[in-house]
């Protein structure tokens, strides 16, 4: 029996979402407001639209990915179907899954027909999406309200798939399930996947998990770049990794600093990146893949020469936090955003400049019990500008 | 308070804006005539230009002026869609009232995309029955040369020392603020020309304390600041190389910097270090070198750490 099906949630009860989140969408759904629901790659956005529908008895007209969406498209199958009542349910629900996917070329039109679609109908609509700060969204993201649910938890997907072990009757090592959930990164479909492929006889047994294999190849890689003589392994380095050059390059900016101590090698070692860093946006410009050539050199060679010492330590390789980093911030600056934006419709500034130069004064404002009476701020925005 | 003071004090006609003499006479002129033609106010930022354009707009079309008027932030509806929908369904339908034409306003026009500015320039074709267009812009040089020659460009300058002080000397009356001659000359000071941010520091004093001293405006001026940037200057030059990227990242995140907002005030603060001018030379070069490769569109905190790594070597 799939997993994946047989566990596929029936009720709000069997999601595994925060219920804050759930509420939310239902109380959106409620309003008839549009909405965006975000989140990572298999983090129950499709199941949540699916279940919403059944709980609150509408019927679900979906329009996903593998449906051809253009222009013409979308309107012959919604146009009709937003303004009649259903036959059957109490009202239609719209879900309109993965709106990123919408190509540029072949669903050309879909962004403004959605947009339009937003604006006539009576029965709300869900738009689903990975990147809800897509500029491709930016028409969309205006006329709706956005849901935003985050990566689960290991904690709750350990939790979830030591419950099915459970039922299932099968014998488990806590370790096997916490290496199945942290190595998913909390796409519960993958980790489903992933736990009927380590099922044998009713024991869970241990895949040898891509990961780990792949941890290693990446730091023989980055010891190959630090410390070979050998100009051929050195160069071929990287194509030894299912790595990509961007994800390579994240690598070494982040374990330079921790194998190099001396001050010039540094500075050879990040002038090097920063060539490597140039020949890929001229890639990009130009459409010219031949630079790959040069951008690989310049990671690989190029810091390989920065050396001016001898070896003495080895450090252990680490993962870039860096672009986790801007997720996190992006998430907590999301608040000042919006709080600029109502700045922003009073004085007919941008909001970037409102960010920058009006937001810092603002904040004193706040911050000693004053306050702008036609801001219009919400509650929780007075305290985001008072705790800062 | 019950609103923010560059909009409370924003000159709603001509007679009430301060500075830029020259520039008020053409466009109240223009005004008058109830016909002027497509404009681009270029000019550095808090000199008036947004503020001209409206007390403009409301000699044009009285009390009702919003109906006929549209304003938006083209930096932040930089895209060549804005351009085509908002901007084109305003364009094309016809004035209300007895107006002749519509206001388009598009301020920090530069912002715009090529793609945008050559979608907006047929739509200044087309509608020009309609609808008349005012571009804001720090630099006109980045508006392409089709978009200038449709319009009567006007060059704002800094607004000087004594209209400035004016501007305070109004506001501090109407709010009733007890403010000595030093205190206003160090708001002159800090604002270097720019109203939008004199004001806004006067309000902020004036949130703290009615009676505003030279010493609270400078203290205000201080505590907003950022000095990270200063701070990750300093650590590079002392050759620590890690704690500086640290720092980088940190401020990046925190204050929404870009790595070009970075870099501006990273030469900006390399003029004032006590070391060589030699050394000063050696190390904006290296800056042109990496906001040159930022333009380009590279990573930018991959240059900005070789930036500080190549810091780290030339400081002692």
């Amino acid at each position: 029996m799939n997993l994946i099906q047989k566990y596929k949630p029936k009720t709000i009860r069997d999601l595994i979402i925060s219920k804050e989140k759930i509420m939310e969408v239902k109380r959106l759904i409620a309003e008839r407001k549009p909405i965006i629901i975000a989140g990572p790659t298999g983090c129950g956005k499709t199941t949540l639209a699916h279940i919403m529908a059944k709980d609150m008895d509408y019927e679900l007209l979906e329009l996903n990915a593998s449906d051809q969406r253009n222009k013409a498209n979308i309107e012959e199958i919604l146009s009709p179907a937003i303004k009649e009542a259903s036959l059957f349910a109490k009202g239609r629900l719209v879900l309109i899954d993965d709106i990123d996917a919408l190509s540029g070329t072949q669903d050309r039109g879909c962004i403004p027909s959605i947009a339009n679609l937003l604006e006539n109908t009576k029965w709300p609509v869900l738009l689903t999406t990975t990147d809800p700060f897509s500029q491709k969204l930016s028409l969309l993201r205006k006329k709706t309200a956005l849901v935003n649910l985050e990566q689960i938890k290991d904690t709750i997907l350990i939790d979830y798939l030591s419950g099915i072990c459970k039922k299932e009757n099968i014998a488990f090592d806590i370790k096997l399930i916490k290496n199945l959930a942290s190595k998913n990164k909390g796409d519960i479909r993958a980790t489903l996947n992933d736990l009927q492929a380590s099922i044998k006889n009713n024991e869970l047994i241990s895949l040898e998990l891509g990961e780990r294999e792949r941890l290693s190849s990446i730091t023989t890689a980055l010891s190959l770049i630090f410390r070979s003589a050998d100009l051929k392994k050195i160069l071929n380095s990287l194509n030894e990794t299912d790595l990509n050059l961007d994800e390579a390059m994240l690598w070494l900016d982040e374990n330079i600093p921790k194998e190099y101590t001396k001050k010039d090698e540094i500075y050879k070692a990040y002038s090097s990146l920063s060539k490597a860093d140039k020949f890929k946006k001229r890639i990009i410009r130009r459409q010219h893949w031949r630079f790959l050539v040069y951008e690989n050199f310049f990671m690989t060679v190029g810091i390989n020469l920065s050396r001016t010492s001898n070896i003495l330590s080895y450090p252990e390789y680490k993962r870039s936090s860096r672009l986790l980093k801007y997720f996190w911030a992006n998430q907590k600056n999301l608040k000042g955003k919006e709080i600029a934006r109502k700045i922003s419709e009073k004085t007919h500034d941008s909001i970037s400049k409102v960010r920058k130069e009006i937001l810092p004064l603002i904040k004193i404002i706040y911050r000693n019990n004053n306050e702008i009476s036609d801001l219009d701020l919400t509650q929780e925005e007075i305290d985001w500008l008072k705790s800062m | 308070m019950n609103s923010v003071w560059t909009e409370k004090y924003r000159p709603s006609t001509f007679a009430e804006v301060i500075g830029q003499d020259l520039i008020l006479e053409r466009v109240s002129a223009l005004t008058k005539q109830k016909n002027i033609p497509n404009l681009l106010f270029a000019g550095p930022s808090g000199v008036g230009k947004t503020s001209l354009i409206l007390a403009a707009a409301k000699e044009l079309y009285g009390d009702n002026w919003k109906e006929n008027v549209m304003s938006t932030n083209a930096s932040d509806e930089r895209g060549i869609d804005h351009v085509r929908y908002a901007v084109k369904d305003f364009s094309r339908t016809k004035p209300i009232g007895n107006a002749q034409f519509k206001l388009c306003i598009l301020d920090e026009a530069d912002a715009l995309t090529k793609e945008a500015q050559q979608a907006l320039r047929r739509t200044m074709e087309i509608y020009s029955d309609n609808v008349r267009f005012c571009l804001i812009a720090n630099f006109s040089s980045k508006i392409i040369e089709p978009i200038q020659s449709r319009c009567t460009v006007f060059r704002f300058k800094s607004l000087d020392e004594n209209a400035m002080a004016k501007i305070i000397e109004v506001i501090t009356q109407k709010e009733k603020l007890i403010m000595d001659k030093k205190a206003i000359e160090a708001i002159v000071n800090i604002a270097d020309g720019d109203v939008r941010k004199a004001i806004n520091v006067l309000q902020t004093s004036a949130s703290l304390n009615k009676k505003i001293t030279d010493e609270l405006v400078y203290n205000i001026e201080n505590a907003v600041k950022p000095r990270e940037i200063k701070e990750l200057l300093m650590l590079s030059l002392q050759g620590e190389f890690t704690k500086s990227r640290d720092k980088l990242l940190d401020s990046m995140l925190k204050h929404g910097l870009s790595g070009l907002d970075v870099l501006k005030q990273i030469q900006k603060e390399i003029l004032n270090l006590e070391i060589s001018d030699k050394d000063k030379a050696k190390l904006i070069e290296l800056c042109g070198e990496i906001e040159f490769r930022l333009v380009e569109g590279s990573d930018e905190y991959i240059q900005l750490e070789a930036l500080l790594a190549s810091f780290c070597l030339i400081g002692k």
